[in-house]
């Protein structure tokens, strides 16, 4: 039979802040929100910065009082909302730690007996006799989180601590932690790390400008979480430029020209076949000239630009284009004409981009050295919409190129003969 | 390592502020804090001081010597008693109550990392800082007393009256941290005022003179600030001077009603505490 340890019902928070100007404002940081969780479930609350997960952990370990709702909890509460926050530089590491624990409600003889396991697990030898202060980051790291090791209760608060330490001694934490999270009875954990949410948690709770957005399993929740933090991020990415408009960004082509040449229109398209430019479609570009020279090569090139304004590939003819046949067919032409260019499929992932066009010429008639013939001012900004491939790109968010690449896997003979016997 | 209660604690949190019982309640389960602070403040203070809480007694002292030189030399000020013990037992008194006021009237500011971090009732922080003074004071009370003794002066019977002005002496101080407190945390200026009020007040008290050295309309004015009494009170119990004139008791009834309606006014505005600090 489940039992409940912790009810908030229609918990409220609202904070009155100081404005600049001396009026009071008023923000709401949790709006009526209520749940329940049963003996043995561990929490994880995740949600954005200011989406009140920290405001609710405080309401539950007693330190903010709510505007309205209340908060019940049955049994003992530990928490660990910082880690080594309250020590005093002047005094040592063992005077610290035994008031950590008596302000963490011990009896002085609980707090020696656990100073004892905080010493021994912190492995800073007789440097816990000397003031924290002439500790090291790391050492003082160590000495803090051995202490908070030692809380235990019925009900654990958990805000995010981690992030810390050597990598040894972080190694050595997690383990503990882990057994120490895993084996609680109770638990709530305000985390930003969405593997030590599924690792440690049973269930999810998601907030979202006060208010709880999904509840469920831990995985569910952080899963779905994640996928919403990363749609955001792409959909963020891909307003910023907009906004910006230096360099006449995001506006149509304006034509441009000069004694050699008139570049009259360029446009970015979808490859027939494609409703929209996506990962998968590739990507059409044809720049309309008109041509006023005759004996004249014109090497087309466009630079593609992220929406950071960072120039991240260059859309060339063939490498050796002066030499280029194909190039060669306009030389003795003058005339409207049109230059087309694909960009191969997987190459772009979803978001915004801009381009650029920029035409080069011989520099002499007998020598295979390049300049600039025209260029365009302007870059006009393209997007590559979400296609049915997922953008997983190997962890990370924000890459623009990906380029498929067949990988080849190579298992060594004998090994292949031991699995086939 | 937790103890198997057949009844586990219900803990609950809700918006209404507590009643004086619950807050009563609430400050008797959290009441290890006060000794737990205190050590703590005592052993930081004065860790890596070679001479340690002497300085309690050294600052005072000090202060003496130069008041002596300047109101005994050349002032020429007359006494019932020794000059520099006249003044010393002075300052002790008033080096009491005004480390209570500027200690205890910043700590809410000073230790946020415990309000941030814990649920407490916050009259626990005023209150911790009025035993570190008390620490001190005592050790200058005792340095004092032998003072007193090794000048040849003998102990009145007055001195079973000493733990009276004592306590006069603490809710002086404390009733003006409590105020402090509760309204520093709209006007934090106050928190920059009280030292420099401290400061100028030393002089509206009978430290380094006697209140006879008034005219008689003026000392009854003089009996308006309580700490003027509680001053002569010191002296009236160590030294047998005469006892302070009846306008104290006057200041002494409203001291004491300042300070609970100020312990009132403050569990009335603890939960907004943490927003501010």
């Amino acid at each position: 039979m489940s039992e409940i340890v912790i009810e908030v019902n229609e918990l409220s928070k609202q904070y009155h802040l100081n404005s600049e100007k001396g009026s009071r404002k008023v923000t709401t940081a949790l709006k009526s929100i209520s749940f329940e969780i049963n003996k043995g479930e561990r929490w994880g609350i995740i949600g954005k910065n200011g989406s009140g997960k920290s405001t609710l952990l405080k309401m539950l370990s007693g330190i903010v009082k709510p505007s309205s709702g209340s908060v019940t909890l049955v049994g003992s509460v530990a928490h660990i909302l910082s880690v080594g926050d309250n020590f005093i530089p002047d005094l040592t590491g063992r005077e610290n730690v035994e008031i950590f624990f008596r302000l963490n409600g011990f009896s002085a003889q609980e707090a020696t007996e656990a100073f004892n396991r905080a010493a021994e697990f912190a492995e800073i030898g007789d440097y816990i006799y000397s003031p924290v202060k002439t500790y090291s980051d790391g050492m003082y790291l160590r000495v803090a989180f051995s202490a908070c090791l030692q809380l235990s209760a019925n009900i654990l608060l958990v805000d995010e601590v981690f992030n810390a330490g050597d990598a040894a001694f972080r190694e050595k934490l997690k383990l503990h932690y882990n057994d120490k999270y895993t084996s609680a009875e109770t638990m709530v954990m305000v985390s930003h790390n969405p593997e030590e949410i599924i690792t440690y948690c049973t269930h999810c709770l998601w907030l979202e400008n006060g208010a709880i957005k999904l509840v469920g399993s831990a995985k569910d929740v952080e899963t779905a979480y994640y996928y919403a933090m990363f749609k955001e991020k792409r959909e963020e990415a891909y307003k910023r430029p907009l906004v910006q408009n230096a360099d006449n960004m995001g506006t149509p082509f304006v034509p441009v020209e000069n004694e050699l040449l008139k570049v009259s229109d360029f446009s970015i398209e979808a490859p027939e076949g494609a409703a929209s430019i996506t990962y998968e479609s590739g990507i059409l570009f044809n720049i309309d000239i008109e041509k006023k020279q005759e004996h004249l090569v014109l090497h087309p090139a466009i630079h593609i630009y992220d929406y950071l304004m960072n120039m991240i590939l260059t859309m060339i003819p063939q490498a050796n284009s002066m030499s280029d046949s194909n190039m060669k067919t306009h030389e003795n032409t003058t005339g409207k004409m049109r230059f087309t260019t694909k960009l191969q499929p997987y190459i772009l992932t979803f978001g915004n981009y801009y381009a650029e066009i920029i035409f080069a010429k011989n520099s002499s008639p007998d020598r295979d050295f390049l300049v600039e013939a025209i260029k365009a001012p302007g870059k006009i900004h393209f997007e590559v919409r979400q296609g049915k491939i997922y953008d997983y790109a190997g962890g990370t968010n924000n890459i623009s190129i990906k380029p498929q690449c067949n990988w080849e896997i190579t298992i060594p003979d004998n090994i292949k003969e031991a699995r086939t016997n | 390592m937790e103890q198997k209660n057949s009844k586990p604690r219900i803990r609950v949190y809700h918006s209404e502020p507590s009643s004086v019982r619950e807050y009563f309640f609430d400050f008797i389960k959290n009441r290890h804090l006060l000794t737990v602070l205190a050590s703590q403040e005592i052993k930081s203070l004065y860790a890596q001081t070679y001479l340690g809480i002497l300085w309690a007694v050294l600052r005072p002292l000090l202060l003496t010597l130069i008041f002596t030189a300047f109101f005994k030399g050349l002032l020429n000020i007359k006494t019932q008693s020794p000059y520099y013990l006249f003044a010393f037992t002075g300052m002790i008194s008033w080096n009491f109550f005004s480390t209570i006021v500027t200690q205890a009237s910043g700590v809410m500011i000073q230790r946020r990392d415990l309000i941030k971090k814990l649920h407490f009732p916050k009259l626990i922080l005023p209150l911790y800082k009025i035993i570190v003074s008390s620490i001190e004071a005592g050790v200058g009370i005792i340095i004092l007393i032998i003072m007193i003794l090794f000048e040849g002066i003998p102990l009145h019977l007055n001195f079973i009256a000493l733990p009276f002005f004592i306590f006069l002496n603490i809710c002086c101080g404390f009733m003006l941290a409590v105020w402090v407190n509760a309204l520093s945390i709209r006007f934090r200026d106050l928190t920059f005022l009280m030292p420099t009020l401290i400061g100028t007040a030393i002089w509206l008290t009978p430290v380094f003179y006697p209140a006879s050295l008034l005219s008689p309309r003026l000392s009854t004015l003089l009996y308006f600030n309580p700490m003027a009494g509680v001053i002569e009170g010191y002296r009236y119990a160590l030294l047998g001077e005469s006892f302070p004139a009846w306008p104290f008791f006057i200041s002494l009834g409203i001291t004491l009603l300042m300070t609970m309606a100020g312990v009132w006014y403050l569990i009335q505005v603890e939960d907004e505490i943490i927003d501010y600090v």
